[in-house]
């Protein structure tokens, strides 16, 4: 039987649904390098701080409800992977949890770290730039970064930061929906960072940010897998 | 740790990242404020005024590394009624400038605008006579966090004159990045031409 005009509409609508399912699978990255960046040496010590990661589900009406068994998963997830990818790498590294950390001098530069981070994103990945940022890649902890590589007998620090929802049933219904009317709707999706620091200078002598459709699902070890090997993909490590 | 994040996202969202905001640069030199006010800065800032919520046409809002790191701001003269930080919806009012405050009410009103940019801690340490151009003026230093627990420094100074208030106030994470660029920021103040 020949679909009618509109049925065959309503075909190509669900082709197009489908595809923006699809894209959203795939992978990108972006990274940034400090300007003269030096390359940790063989035997490096370098402290992998406990990944921080925060996954929600998304709902029908486009809330966000942090999910923290979700949560937990990615974060033993991505940690498993970041520490197999490290093993296969010329250097000493040991795993720092941070909740023990943020008492002190740690703590500060722990949370320092962060506003660091957010910065990067905001204006290097962001909608703005700034002019005094403009020229390199530059950013930094400052030189008292030191403490926390005397704390823990480590040259650099190695931070990844994951955020990611999941669409809900009901998401993925209204999305298929909306698509056959013409209107696309975000299904969810995970961003990661992470970043390396030289901790006798302070300088973030690296950077990258992977951004993955849901299918790269980092509750999941083979998603993991994905999205760790794509944020550490090009460190200098 | 991991509330840190979302601790920040309120910082974050204080940025208005419309598709037309944009950054300028503020560049060394003199630099004016208001119509009769202005101030020598030593080095280039970036003007993050435009893509900040919260704040008045009365007030620039520099920076050198973004606002989490470091921001400066500088009021016009503020008439009664007017406040430093916009609020963001009738039910959460921001401290306003009255008529006849007393000095001690201006440092509340400066302590009062920092708990209103969600810092938290905030308190006032060694207020002390100063100069802003040729009026007086007081200032202070300040202590306060952020929402995730990192320690934040600030300085400032806050003078009224011809019944206008002028406010001066740094901020920036205790580590590293206030002492950074403190120098710079003492002469900025010392600069300041009003009148």
């Amino acid at each position: 039987m020949q679909p009618g005009p509109l049925g065959g509409v309503m075909r190509l609508w669900g082709v197009i649904a489908a595809a923006c399912l699809l894209l959203g699978a795939c992978t990108t990255t972006n990274t940034k390098l400090a300007a003269n960046p030096t390359k940790p040496p063989a035997g490096a010590r370098i402290i992998l701080v406990e990944p921080d990661i925060e996954l929600a589900v998304l709902t029908a009406s486009g809330v966000q409800e942090p999910r923290a068994d979700w949560t937990e998963q990615g974060r033993g997830n991505v940690a498993a992977e970041v520490e197999r990818q490290m093993k296969a790498r010329a250097h000493t590294y040991r795993m720092i949890d941070p909740n023990e950390a943020m008492g002190g001098r740690t703590g500060q530069l722990l949370r320092l770290h962060e506003a660091v981070g957010q910065s990067i994103m905001m204006f290097n990945y962001g909608y703005v730039s700034l002019p005094t940022k403009a020229a390199s890649f530059d950013w930094t902890l400052g030189e008292g970064a030191q403490a926390l590589g005397t704390a823990y007998e480590a040259d650099y620090a190695l931070f990844v930061h994951g955020r990611g929802n999941y669409a809900s049933g009901a998401r993925v219904a209204t999305a298929v929906g909306l698509a056959i009317l013409g209107v696309g709707v975000p299904v969810g999706g995970q961003q990661c960072f992470a970043s390396l620091v030289d901790l006798k200078t302070g300088r973030v002598v690296w950077f990258n940010v992977a951004n993955t459709g849901p299918n790269d699902d980092m509750r999941k070890p083979d998603g993991a897998a994905q999205l760790v090997q794509a944020v550490l993909k090009d460190a200098p490590l | 740790m991991r509330t840190i994040f979302r601790a920040l996202a309120p910082l974050a969202a204080c940025l208005a990242l419309a598709a037309c905001a944009t950054v300028t640069s503020a560049p060394a030199g003199a630099m004016k404020v208001g119509a009769a006010y202005e101030v020598a800065l030593g080095r280039d800032w970036s003007d993050i005024s435009k893509i900040m919520n919260g704040r008045t046409d009365k007030v620039r809002l520099l920076s050198i590394d973004g606002p989490l790191l470091n921001r400066l701001y500088l009021s016009d003269g503020l008439e009664p009624g007017e406040y430093l930080i916009k609020p963001a919806a009738k039910e959460t009012p921001t401290p306003v400038i009255r008529r006849d405050m007393s000095a001690s009410e201006r440092l509340e009103f400066v302590t009062d605008s920092v708990v209103a940019l969600e810092y938290q801690r905030v308190q006032l340490v060694r207020p002390r006579p100063a100069k802003l151009g040729q009026g007086s003026g007081v200032r202070f230093d300040l202590t306060a966090q952020t929402k995730s627990g990192l320690d934040v420094k600030g300085t400032g100074v806050i003078s009224e004159q011809g019944g206008k208030t002028y406010v001066l106030l740094y901020l920036a994470p205790a580590e590293h990045y206030f002492d950074a660029n403190l120098a710079e920021v003492e002469a900025i103040i010392g600069s300041a031409k009003l009148g």
